[in-house]
């Protein structure tokens, strides 16, 4: 195998899976629809997300604990019902963006969802139950490379890369209730709820300690960039094809087209693999790491060493969580792309409350010690928590009022 | 019987009129039924303790006496809350001998309010929850089974009068010492025996040897327990150690064991170099059985399984399953009970040396240097142990 897979770390699949079927379709609609104006949300969005996985992952590191448990031991059992059922809520808009990608992407290829989701929901169930996906995760995560694809794309498109580095950094603001939705997905399909439970979940699980904290830090920190690096080409791609012609994007064969610079007529081919694998890897990992966290949380069995008849409720919410997932996926009047933007959105908004638990747990120097919060990360979260409010509460107005 | 849940938010009254709620109950530590000794009450936004003798219970409420002076006794950092130290904490039934989460606190009414054990069991969710009318069953474990931490250090805080932590099997303390959190891990590690917790870290995944010698303070038992791990398993984390760590190690141990920790380190724990053993039984082929018999009584690691015989260079003849010496006669020459002349080198896999047990039905087998000089020994635990490690991995978190 290749070296850099030993280096792997907890942050690299966090911020891979950021990538996915959710990701790449706000990205691009994001770039095709509004062109280079919502870089900036993703330039800080960056640094906010550097910081919660590092908050995450620092928190799992010292106290050897998952957020769940965290926030059962200091607010109690109805604080963790509560977020239990935000985590459900906001997973539940992820897994369908998860089958949703899949669908899109063998739409390219003609094949139908009805076809294509039910299959897709076996075939996870038996990789995850059956003990596969260890080894088809290197896999995953190697063939996610595609996406650098949009790197050369981006380029060959000739985009206005003065207008597009501006755009980074200087904010930019459009009342309409379509910019708004597209700016809030871009927050929520890149800081989620799933990311902070996962990574913090994933340190425990590795025993780290904080001897490891700043190899640990290095690993989220590139594993955040990346992402988003990614995520910049795939909107600047967008941007310059899609939105110089005026093609607002319906469907992936859309999104497609923003590699066309590059590979030409094997563009669809080559987004529709990209998209594929992205969704597989997150309708993968998303429900049963959803069934670890809720099952940890209310202390039922909980683990694959367990048989079915042993641990009931893990398989069962496992279960679930596809065939419900599946089932509103094929629901026949709901478009695949507005799926994948709208569950982004409603991570987003569900990770306030969230976040408000991190920055709690964060700062109690009983649990953490010194490793508690400095005041600059305290700044920076507030700041945050405090836009992602804000933006929800515009994209609600924008809503009702119109 | 009552819950601490149905206590907590409880209204007290003085006088007729609100004076605050009940927050939290604290208990006399190491007692088998630890009566209240505090009750903590939120009045007007502030905390204030009193004596469980200052409540009372009529109609219903509860009433706070006005006849002492001063009610009101100092908050302790170090008393025992049951609400803010137990509650929804992990704590160890010792009975199961596992980990399990408090639920709810079951109290005994009887004159004084004293605790009686803890709930486990999903009623006491329920109940919590709101909805304590659903004929669920409550799992009540006495509080005599049950031992905690302390939130903030980890330390072990309540101890069980009726078990204890040193007479469990080292796999059940490896199981928990895996699922429980970081402090509390090295609290764990503390409480115990420096030779139980050797046993039970040699028990534990990697990834919790690695952690517990990270963060197990030098200073204390580390030097105690170091120096009763098996020296293979030692080998194996070593050089995933960080270097400071890695120096607190050998200064820790002897001289002569830091070096053939030193020595083994270098092999991959999949390996036969990373999976043997550095001590065992050598014997020449020349000696005889009751020279044998000897050497298997003076060797400080247990009773050995297997013999590893060499010739007058050193060099690797075979292996002698201790077993079959007890039928000989005591002169009989040891080349003659050669059962086993297969050895492999340092570098030799995993999946090979599985097959090699299977196939031979082995108990031992022996690694050979290049020039057949026998370096160690695996025996059949390692490879079960390996197994067993193997098929965790497939664990997704």
């Amino acid at each position: 195998m290749l070296p850099v897979l030993a280096i792997l770390g907890p942050g690299i699949i966090s911020g891979s899976v950021d990538n996915d079927a959710g990701g790449i379709a706000t990205y691009s609609v994001a770039g095709a629809n509004f062109g280079y104006s919502l870089l900036w949300v993703l330039f800080i969005t960056t640094f906010a997300l550097i910081l919660t996985q590092e908050i995450g992952a620092r928190m799992g590191l010292v106290t050897g604990k998952g957020l769940a448990a965290l926030i059962r031991e200091k607010f109690g059992i109805k604080w963790t019902t509560f977020v239990m059922f935000i985590l459900f809520v906001a997973n539940i808009g992820t897994i369908a963006a998860e089958f949703a990608g899949i669908a899109a992407a063998l739409e390219i290829f003609n094949i139908s969802r009805f076809f294509s989701i039910p299959i897709a929901a076996i075939f996870v169930f038996f990789l995850i139950t059956k003990g596969g996906f260890k080894n088809l995760e290197k896999f995953f995560l190697i063939l996610s490379i595609l996406y650098l694809v949009y790197i050369p794309s981006a380029f060959l498109a000739k985009p206005d890369w003065l207008l597009g580095i501006k755009s980074l950094v200087i904010p930019h603001l459009d009342f309409s209730k379509s910019y708004f939705l597209a700016l809030i997905a871009t927050i929520g399909t890149t800081i989620t709820p799933w990311g902070q439970f996962f990574i913090q979940d994933y340190v425990v699980d590795k025993k780290l300690t904080h001897a490891d904290l700043n190899v640990e830090r290095a690993d989220v920190f590139t594993g955040s960039f990346l992402t988003n690096f990614i995520s910049f080409f795939i909107i600047i791609a967008c941007a310059a094809t899609l939105f110089v012609t005026h093609h607002p994007i319906t469907n992936a064969g859309d999104a497609a087209l923003a590699l066309k610079p590059l590979v030409g007529n094997f563009a669809s081919l080559l987004f529709a693999i990209g998209l594929l694998n992205a969704s597989i890897f997150g309708a993968s990992l998303v429900p049963i790491s959803t069934s670890y966290v809720a099952t940890e949380a209310f202390g039922f069995e909980s683990g694959l060493d367990f048989s079915f008849k042993e641990a009931p409720i893990f398989y069962g919410i496992f279960a679930f969580l596809l065939i419900f997932c599946a089932i509103l996926v094929l629901l026949p009047f709901v478009p695949l792309i507005q799926i994948l933007v709208i569950s982004q959105a409603i991570n987003a908004i569900l990770l306030i409350p969230i976040l408000v638990f991190i920055y709690l747990l964060s700062n109690d120097e009983r649990l953490l010690g010194k490793y508690k919060n400095n005041r600059a990360v305290n700044i920076i979260l507030i700041i945050s928590l405090t836009l992602i409010a804000l933006t929800s509460l515009v994209y609600f107005g924008t809503l009702f009022l119109g | 019987m009552v819950f601490l849940s149905q206590l907590l938010g409880k209204k007290i009254y003085l006088e007729g009129r609100n004076f605050g709620t009940i927050e939290d109950l604290a208990v006399f530590q190491n007692r088998p039924h630890p009566p209240v000794s505090k009750i903590e009450i939120k009045t007007k936004g502030k905390k204030v303790t009193i004596s469980p003798h200052s409540l009372s219970f009529e109609n219903n409420k509860f009433i706070l006496k006005n006849n002492h002076k001063d009610p009101f006794l100092p908050y302790d950092h170090s008393d025992f809350y049951l609400s803010e130290d137990l509650l929804d904490k992990q704590v160890i039934d010792t009975t199961g001998k596992r980990l399990v989460r408090v639920n709810d606190v079951a109290l005994e009414v009887n004159g004084e309010l004293k605790v009686a054990g803890i709930d486990i069991g999903f009623a006491g969710i329920l109940r919590r929850l709101g909805f304590g009318n659903l004929s669920e069953k409550s799992k009540i474990v006495p509080w005599d089974e049950v031992e905690a931490f302390d939130y903030q250090t980890g330390a072990i805080k309540i101890k069980s009068v009726a078990s204890n932590l040193n007479a469990f099997h080292p796999s059940e303390l490896a199981e928990i010492l895996e699922d429980v959190g970081a402090k509390e891990r090295i609290g764990l590690v503390q409480a115990l025996d420096s030779k139980n917790a050797a046993r039970a870290i040699e028990e534990t995944d990697e990834e919790t040897q690695l952690s517990i010698l990270e963060t197990l303070p030098v200073k204390g038992s580390f030097k105690d327990i170091l120096n009763k791990i098996k020296i293979s398993e030692l080998a194996d984390i070593f050089s995933h150690l960080n270097t400071t760590k890695r120096k607190d190690v050998q200064n820790a141990l002897t001289e002569e064991k830091a070096a053939e920790v030193k020595s083994l380190s270098i092999f991959s724990s999949q390996t036969a170099g990373g999976l043997m053993h550095p001590n065992f039984v050598e014997m020449e082929e020349t000696q005889t059985v009751s020279d044998a018999m000897k050497a298997i009584s003076d060797f400080e690691e247990g009773i050995p399984e297997i013999i590893v015989l060499v010739d007058k260079n050193k060099k690797f003849r075979g292996m002698i399953k201790a077993k079959n010496f007890l039928a000989e006669a005591p002169d009989t020459i040891l080349s003659s009970l050669v059962n086993m002349k297969i050895s492999v080198s340092t570098n030799i896999g995993f999946q090979d040396i599985l097959e090699l047990f299977s196939r031979y039905n082995l108990r031992g087998l022996t690694v050979v240097s290049s020039n057949k000089i026998p370096l160690g020994v695996i025996l059949i635990d390692d490879v079960l142990a390996e197994i067993a490690k193997q098929k965790e991995e497939n664990e997704i978190l």
